[in-house]
């Protein structure tokens, strides 16, 4: 069986008044249905770019976008997202099979609509479904993420900050997608709600055999949920390892030292920080992107070839190091 | 003889329902006592809506408090007014969450820094070459590469490095720094943690540290304050209260916190369900009891728990001790 989505060489450029952003550059990764992926990174290595790539929601100010997002699943076969047209990624897979929790889109809820036709309209409009019909998938899918029916008749003011992401979350897992892209789901909660958010993810995954894609900044966050973890630097995915070999053995200097820059409560250990900057993604670095930033650099070859993806013992890594 | 002593603070906003409606009040701190002695820093943890960033204001006077009292280097500053102030203000400074907003974007980060020394008339000479040394203290180097700058030309990490030296170029006695680094990615969180444990230990800074993420608090403090719905409820050293906390919000707080592992994704964590309630109407007896799996019926929802020494130096407000 195909993997459920493979990603080849895909890229994504827009344009600004400063020049071309190569916000997605080069990435191919592969994940099984029921896997959970958690694409890590700092603010401005492109991954909320990637995940708006996979769901095909480009700037208007795109200027390049190529490569091939092979989506699989029994009703349509293996397609290509990239070659189907917007009306067609409407209809056949956007919420329906590919769907997205986007960063702080609890805030995104409407204020003045009563949840429940927030919830339908897509249902109703687009996929012409009956009023009754559609409020039933709400009432379900609000119960399957712990929200009683009440909440379809209520404003998004009169409910709490973690009632409100679940709302966005039944939302996501209303069409019962195959896959769904979180977007930092938690970076505006608090810590026992994140939790609470973080245990519904993992429930809703075993209970519909859902695939995620994570995107977060926070390793640790990541390690709740990741099947395997994607670090992203600068537009290119420099290490893609199973969790349980990322987290014990990571190999590119990237990601040790985003390891060692996390702050941790229980285990004791000298901090370290990474210094230097995420690079433009306009005139990114030549050769390997992290050069500048690297301790281990080897002088007349980081800074001048791109090092390619290689398998190091289960971990695919783009360095010149292995 | 501590630098900061603060006994049952009690800040309260009024609201009203309607023109003759009857006044209530959203006790966003109420009874919170703690001292600092120098060069101590105090980690004030709570989720939002627990009253910690209106303590750290109140402590510092930018609001009235309702009740108790604020002692800073044995005088009473509770209800000193604004005229009267002048000193504290000179012996205190803040650093804020978002350095995104709290710098003025039509400044140059040499204006910024030098606005509260010509507050204080040094004169220019001297300003200048503290403005610098100020950017060297926080690794904005070279200093001439940013002193010309305005904020919307640095990153998220320089910005809050610029709050910082603002906070601290003028040397403050006590210092409240609220949220300082939740802004920030978590892989530069670290690093400016410990620049501000530098600075601070260098300079023998008291602080207060306002947070809601105890695993960043462990590189900065010396001292815990639990808060939630407007109340302390738990209070000690440090390591003390990391290692045995005993107030079960504090253990779910410690429980709700991922450690990078990947074994994290196999279990579902012990917290309780729920958010903080409503500051204008919380529950009676202990304002936790509702989340809490060890409420004992009869007595946690009726009885509001006394604030205990459980251990030595350390504590607690609930039933269970």
């Amino acid at each position: 069986m195909p993997p459920l989505l493979e990603l080849r060489n895909v890229k994504m450029y827009y344009n600004t008044t400063r020049g071309t952003v190569k916000a997605v550059d080069g990435i191919s990764f592969k994940l099984e249905k029921g896997e959970a992926m958690a694409l890590v990174g700092e603010s401005g290595s492109g991954k909320s770019s990637l995940a708006f790539t996979i769901i095909r929601l480009l700037p208007r100010n795109v200027a390049e976008s190529s490569g091939e997002i092979l989506f699989y699943d029994e009703e349509l076969g293996v397609v290509d997202l990239m070659k189907m047209s917007e009306s067609e990624i409407r209809r056949k897979i956007r919420w329906k099979k590919i769907s997205m929790v986007f960063q702080a889109s609890m805030n995104a809820l409407n204020p003045i609509l009563r949840i429940q036709d927030q919830m339908i309209e897509p249902l109703v409009l687009h996929l012409g479904m009956s009023k009754e019909s559609a409020v039933k998938i709400a009432e379900e899918a609000l119960r399957s993420v712990g929200l009683s029916r009440d909440v379809l008749s209520r404003y998004p003011f009169e409910l709490s900050g973690g009632m409100k992401q679940r709302v966005v979350i039944a939302m996501a897992i209303m069409m019962r997608p195959r896959l769904v892209i979180l977007d930092e789901p938690t970076s505006a909660l608090d810590v026992i709600t994140q939790a609470n958010i973080m245990n519904l993810l993992k429930e809703l995954k075993a209970k519909f055999d859902l695939s995620y894609i994570l995107i977060t900044h926070d390793i640790a966050l990541a390690s709740e949920i990741a099947d395997k973890i994607g670090v992203m630097y600068a537009g290119k995915l420099v290490e893609i390892a199973p969790a349980d070999l990322f987290f014990r053995m990571p190999k590119h200097p990237y990601s040790q030292k985003l390891l060692a820059a996390m702050p941790t409560l229980r285990e004791d250990k000298k901090i370290e920080h990474i210094p230097g900057d995420v690079p433009s993604l306009i005139n990114p670095p030549p050769g390997c992107r992290f050069h500048p930033r690297c301790p281990y650099a080897i002088k007349g070859k980081c800074e001048k070839e791109e090092p390619a993806v290689k398998d190091v013992e289960g971990s695919l890594v783009a360095c010149w190091l292995y | 003889m501590p630098l900061l002593e603060v006994k049952e603070l009690r800040t309260w906003f009024p609201v009203k329902k309607g023109l003759f409606g009857p006044t209530r009040y959203v006790k966003a701190v109420d009874g919170v006592s703690f001292t600092l002695e120098r060069g101590e820093v105090l980690a004030v943890i709570g989720e939002s809506g627990s009253g910690k960033t209106t303590l750290g204001r109140t402590v510092l006077r930018l609001i009235k408090p309702t009740g108790g009292k604020i002692i800073f280097e044995e005088k009473d500053i509770t209800n000193t007014p604004e005229s009267q102030l002048r000193w504290y203000r000179f012996s205190t400074a803040m650093v804020f969450q978002d350095p995104f907003s709290s710098l003025n974007p039509y400044h140059t980060v040499q204006y910024i820094l030098e606005e509260p020394l010509i507050l204080r008339g040094v004169p220019p000479e001297e300003r200048h070459e503290l403005v610098v040394k100020a950017l060297e203290e926080v690794r904005l180097t070279p200093p001439e590469d940013f002193l010309k700058k305005y904020p919307h030309m640095l990153s998220g990490g320089q910005r809050q490095r610029i709050g910082i030296a603002r906070a601290l170029i003028t040397r403050p006695k006590f210092v409240v720094a609220d949220e300082p680094v939740s802004m920030l990615d978590v892989s530069i969180r670290a690093e400016m943690l410990s620049l501000m444990r530098s600075l601070q230990e260098k300079y023998g800074i008291t602080m207060i540290y306002i947070t809601h993420d105890i695993a960043t608090a462990k590189y900065l403090s010396d001292k815990i304050l639990v808060m939630y719905a407007g109340k302390m409820v738990e209070y000690g050293p440090f390591r003390d209260v990391i290692k045995e906390p005993l107030h079960p919000y504090t253990q779910a707080l410690i429980e709700a916190l991922p450690d990078p592992d990947p074994t994290n994704r196999f279990r579902i964590r012990k917290v309780p369900p729920g958010e903080p309630p409503s500051l204008i109407n919380p529950p009676p007896g202990c304002r936790f009891h509702p989340r809490c799996p060890y409420a004992i019926k009869g007595k946690c929802e009726k009885e509001e728990p006394p604030f205990i020494e459980a251990k030595k130096n350390h504590f607690v407000a609930c039933w269970l001790h």
